[in-house]
């Protein structure tokens, strides 16, 4: 299954790539190129991690440890 | 860009079906947790006290007509701190777009379909607000204001449907425990339905033509999803009591599931999970959009549109991690969610109301 999501997932960034890339050539736009070159490489990065079952950090924890302050004052209030 | 207009009763549509996204089948669960049998007094004093934050969303567009939420940001906090807030307001856009997928897979998983895996459900939903972003938001509001019709009139048919099940005496006693309990259910309630329209100001000044009108169309829009969320969280109170209602995990869909009316109307719960899953949909777009457009934006791009499909496989995958199980999202939701979400929704605009005068003063 880890197999398949992780082909899938590649063809779906080539094909996305083979589509976008040239317009944003021709079009010199080379800072959007910069970021979506950027965001599909992270997308990617975490599809093949979550694929293959690798512990990816949890970006509701950082908030948590953000918040982790106002923890008991929030208890207080709500609970 | 800033070519796209939108008239301000698409604004009410885009305003009330956001506010009520959000807040269907959830919400009545974990306000009757907090205020018990007051819930439903919470509900009519939560639009009291989220009028007021709608205003000063206004006020803070109203001053800018040019600009969008990134842009008034850094016109009032100046360069360094402005972009820290707009990367705020970018990154709760993300984690709350993130955190509606999370909730329409885990609802469907558990409700309606258990035996398909949540990467399918959440892999169409997400497919459908990419879609929706890359059409525009013009699309969207238009969408919005036929989502609109047909959620409403659907909503207040089941609640008025059901009502012959309603038991009056489960709402008494009135004020158990003084007013201290609805206020909870209060902040609750105002960071479910009210702060999250934060991302309206990315829409708001910058692609509308009258701005006064379009301030009465905010507000009126606020008003009506007040009411409807109102009609969403007594009616199962009436039915349930508050004790069925605060230990079941989506009361507004098992109220449904009581609607019997000569075994011929029956099983219209999935009405609710229909329209539930429409207004789910509209404020995720207005989230995403205001993401998309927010990191544009930031990043200096000319077209956001070149961003949005490498941004929603990030919030598929993400969505998929961002709550690991039901008991990590009770304590996620009271403990971090409120708490972020008041600071991006109440104290920055409240904030940047202050500095603002403080400028004009001096």
């Amino acid at each position: 299954m880890g197999i398949v999501a992780i082909l899938a997932v590649l063809a779906f960034s080539a094909v996305l790539c083979i589509a976008e890339v040239p317009k944003m050539l021709k079009g010199k736009l080379y800072r959007e190129l910069w970021t979506f070159s950027v965001l599909l490489g992270l997308g990617m990065v975490l599809a093949v991690l979550k694929s293959l079952d690798v512990e990816i950090p949890n970006p509701s924890d950082w908030i948590a440890w953000v918040y982790s302050p106002v923890k008991g004052v929030m208890k207080s209030l709500l609970k | 860009m800033d070519k796209i207009k939108i008239t301000s009763h698409q604004l009410f549509s885009l305003t009330a079906n956001g506010a009520f996204g959000g807040a269907v089948l959830l919400i009545s669960t974990l306000v009757a947790g907090i205020a018990k049998q007051d819930a439903w007094i919470a509900a009519l004093l939560t639009p009291v006290l989220g009028v007021p934050v709608i205003v000063i969303y206004c006020f803070l567009g109203s001053r800018y007509p040019d600009l969008t939420f990134i842009g008034i940001m850094k016109k009032i906090f100046g360069k360094w701190i402005g972009t820290i807030v707009a990367i705020n307001f970018v990154f709760t856009c993300l984690d709350n777009s993130c955190g509606i997928i999370y909730s329409v897979t885990d609802f469907l998983t558990t409700q309606a379909i258990p035996e398909t895996p949540q990467y399918v459900i959440s892999l169409f939903f997400t497919t459908a607000v990419v879609i929706a972003v890359l059409y525009g938001i013009e699309t969207i509001a238009r969408a919005s204001e036929l989502f609109l019709l047909f959620t409403s009139v659907l909503i207040l048919i089941s609640m008025i449907l059901v009502l012959p099940n309603a038991k009056p005496e489960n709402l008494q006693p009135v004020f158990e425990k003084g007013i201290i309990p609805v206020l909870k259910g209060t902040t609750f309630l105002l960071s479910a339905y009210t702060f999250p329209l934060i991302s309206l100001l990315m829409i708001y000044p910058i692609h509308l033509n009258n701005l006064t009108e379009a301030v009465k169309s905010l507000v009126k829009g606020y008003l009506w999803s007040g009411f409807l969320i109102f009609a969403v969280v007594i009616v199962p109170l009436l039915v349930l009591g508050s004790g069925m209602t605060a230990a079941l995990r989506y009361p507004g869909y098992i109220v449904a599931k009581e609607i019997n009316i000569g075994t011929v109307f029956s099983r219209v719960e999935f009405v609710i999970d229909a329209l539930w899953l429409t207004t789910q949909l509209v404020l995720n777009v207005l989230l995403f959009y205001g993401c998309a457009a927010g990191l544009s934006e930031l990043f200096g791009l000319k077209d956001y549109k070149r961003i949005v499909i490498p941004l929603g496989l990030i919030v598929f995958v993400v969505s998929g991690l961002i709550i690991p199980d039901v008991a990590y999202e009770a304590n996620y939701l009271t403990l971090v969610w409120i708490p972020h979400m008041i600071i991006s929704g109440l104290i920055i605009p409240v904030l940047s109301l202050v500095v603002f005068g403080l400028k004009k003063w001096i």
